[in-house]
């Protein structure tokens, strides 16, 4: 059965929900150590994380920080008034009967996700907030002779969390997973976690819902209907464990909201659960609405007061931001490609300058330079990366021979995909400097390939008069000949530009 | 406001409380007495200096917690009111509810 005809009448629309676990030294409101990955149950725990009766909460001021590094990175407005609230619910993981959160005021607001699309522009997706609160305890579900019990374990009740909220401003999958990628590599790039969504340190949890075309609209970060449109309630999913299971889940979801439609069946609003074994969203329960939390304001917690120059102090504490990383990549004529592969990680970014600046310390800054490494890096540094992580490319031992064939890669006296080779060549301790100057001495430059193209050329009239009548198709005809006499030794693109080259003149 | 026994049952639920129905009836009615005081808390002059309220009841940013790890308790102490133990989780038995 095919749902493309109602993809067509209908619209998705998804706003994201993003939980990050800051990694502090000690949680959020009181002073247990922060690690428990890994760590023996309950061995983190005290009177506050306990939830036990008269025990208070202190807010830690780094966590807070982090936050506002996030809305800096993000472009949000930080609020000068810090206030937390009580939100209730009755649950095994929560001993108070209440996560202390924010309300109606959050630290964060009015921000932006920025992602870096194919044109080298940005395309924005409006937050409506980060806020902080704290997370919940650990529980496993088991059962025995007695009955069914839970098993719990509070090393993680109390761990800082920031959740981060977009506007219902997606409309595709691979948005989605674009934003929840971006949210990921943003704490990283700023130190504030390690958001590793198979630990449970980065969740991800998609609003979304199917209206008919024509019968919404969007305003004030709010969808509404149009001409009093019934609109469908949305669906919030839960137990997505990776960032390929968002942009899964929510195709699945937009699918089945469509055939339940289609089917004439009621939708309502509801939390589901992905199974990612099977592939299909699972109903949970119900939704609670935000009354039914009965809010209020933490009154074991006085409002804090941020001041612009507490905002200064963290704004100037900021190392790495991809964003500027990605800005300043593409300024020094990067490709879009290059950039996006060379800043995705931030242990990448880091590793690339830190080549970039050795290399560049020898044989000067500039432009060809820093296209020609991003060139190698991402192509077989990279490989050789992914096999062997701990490798440092400045290095002693490496980077007399880095400086040597890129200087005579610059001075066109080894083309670019024999420099390829013997990167890896020097990586694996195969290639000595001798060894370079003697593959210089053996080896065809541009000037070699030139000649060989003219010669080429001078061959084959008949080819060279059928391009020139419009036979473009000979190219490829040309450029076999001009491999075959290099032994297959040289880059098929830089050859085949020598060859329209010649063939202008 | 009209506390209704259908508005009772709802906190129930939300409260994950099983109430009878007779139960449901007393407490609809304790309810409706609480918010008629507070209707009746509300009709006073509360009416205060904002800027005195900001003076006084707020605290600055650098004087927050550092973020340092200290000890915590040890398992005998966390697990001392749990009725249920096994090994070093605390055990609670009954239907229970997905988590936020």
């Amino acid at each position: 059965m095919s749902l493309m005809k109602y993809k067509d009448e209908y619209d998705l629309i998804v706003g994201l929900e993003i939980h990050l676990q800051l990694t502090t030294e000690s949680k959020m409101f009181c002073s247990c150590n922060n690690k428990y990955f890994q760590a023996e149950p309950n061995s983190y725990t005290c009177p506050v994380c306990l939830g036990l009766p008269g025990a208070l909460p202190v807010p830690n001021r780094e966590a807070i920080v982090r936050t506002i590094k996030l809305g800096l990175a993000t472009d949000s407005t930080i609020a000068t008034e810090l206030k937390f609230d009580r939100k209730h619910y009755f649950y095994p993981d929560l001993p108070k009967g209440y996560q202390i959160s924010q309300y109606d005021n959050p630290i964060c607001y009015n921000g932006v996700i920025s992602i870096l699309n194919d044109e080298g522009k940005y395309d924005l997706i409006d937050l409506y907030r980060i806020h902080i609160e704290e997370d919940v305890a650990k529980t496993v579900r088991e059962s025995d002779n007695d009955g069914t019990f839970v098993l719990i374990d509070y090393n993680k009740s109390g761990v800082p969390l920031v959740e981060i909220v977009t506007k219902p401003v997606i409309h595709d999958a691979k948005t989605a997973k674009k934003v929840c990628m971006r949210i990921r590599q943003m704490a990283r790039y700023l130190n504030i976690s390690d958001a590793d969504m198979e630990k449970g340190q980065m969740r991800c949890e998609p609003n979304i819902s199917v209206q008919r075309k024509g019968s919404w609209k969007y305003a004030d970060g709010k969808i509404l209907p149009v001409d009093n449109a019934k609109l469908n309630p949305k669906v919030e999913i839960k137990n997505i464990g990776s960032i390929s299971a968002v942009e899964k889940s929510i195709e699945y979801e937009y699918e089945r909201l469509i055939e339940d439609i289609k089917l004439g069946k009621q939708i309502i609003q509801q939390t589901r659960g992905w199974n990612a074994e099977k592939g299909v969203t699972e109903f949970q329960r119900s939704k609670e609405s935000a009354e039914d939390y009965r809010y209020f304001k933490e009154p074991d917690i006085p409002i804090i007061r941020i001041e612009q120059v507490d905002i200064e102090t963290v704004k100037s504490s900021i190392e790495n931001n991809p964003i500027d990383a990605e800005k300043e990549l593409l300024s020094k004529g990067l490709s879009v490609y290059d950039v996006t592969v060379l800043t995705a990680d931030i242990s990448d970014y880091l590793r690339f300058t830190s080549f970039y600046s050795v290399v560049s310390s020898e044989l000067g800054d500039s432009r060809e330079l820093l296209k020609l490494l991003a060139n190698i890096y991402t192509g077989p540094i990279t490989s050789y990366l992914n096999e062997y992580p701990d490798t440092d490319l400045v290095d002693n031992a490496y980077i007399a021979l880095f400086v040597k064939l890129f200087d005579y890669t610059m001075k066109s006296k080894i083309i670019v995909s024999k420099a390829k080779e013997l990167v890896t060549g020097i990586l694996e301790k195969r290639v000595l400097l001798s060894d370079l100057d003697e593959i210089v001495n053996n080896s065809v430059g541009f000037d070699g390939i030139e000649t060989i193209v003219s010669t080429v050329l001078a061959e084959n009239v008949k080819a060279v008069e059928d391009y020139r009548a419009g036979k473009v198709s000979v190219i490829g005809f040309l450029l076999g000949a001009v491999m075959r006499k290099l032994g297959g030794n040289g880059d098929p693109n830089v050859i085949r530009e020598i060859i329209l080259s010649e063939l202008k003149k | 406001m009209i506390f209704t026994k259908d508005l009772m049952a709802k906190v129930a639920k939300l409260s994950r409380i099983y109430l009878t129905d007779e139960e449901l009836d007393k407490f609809t009615s304790q309810m409706q007495s609480i918010l008629d005081s507070v209707k009746t808390l509300s009709t006073a002059d509360a009416s205060i200096d904002r800027t005195i309220i900001s003076k006084y009841s707020t605290v600055p940013f650098a004087s927050l917690r550092d973020d340092v790890a200290k000890e915590s308790l040890d398992i005998k102490q966390v697990q001392a009111n749990a009725t249920y133990t096994l090994g070093r989780f605390i055990k609670v038995y009954g239907t229970t509810f997905d988590s936020e």
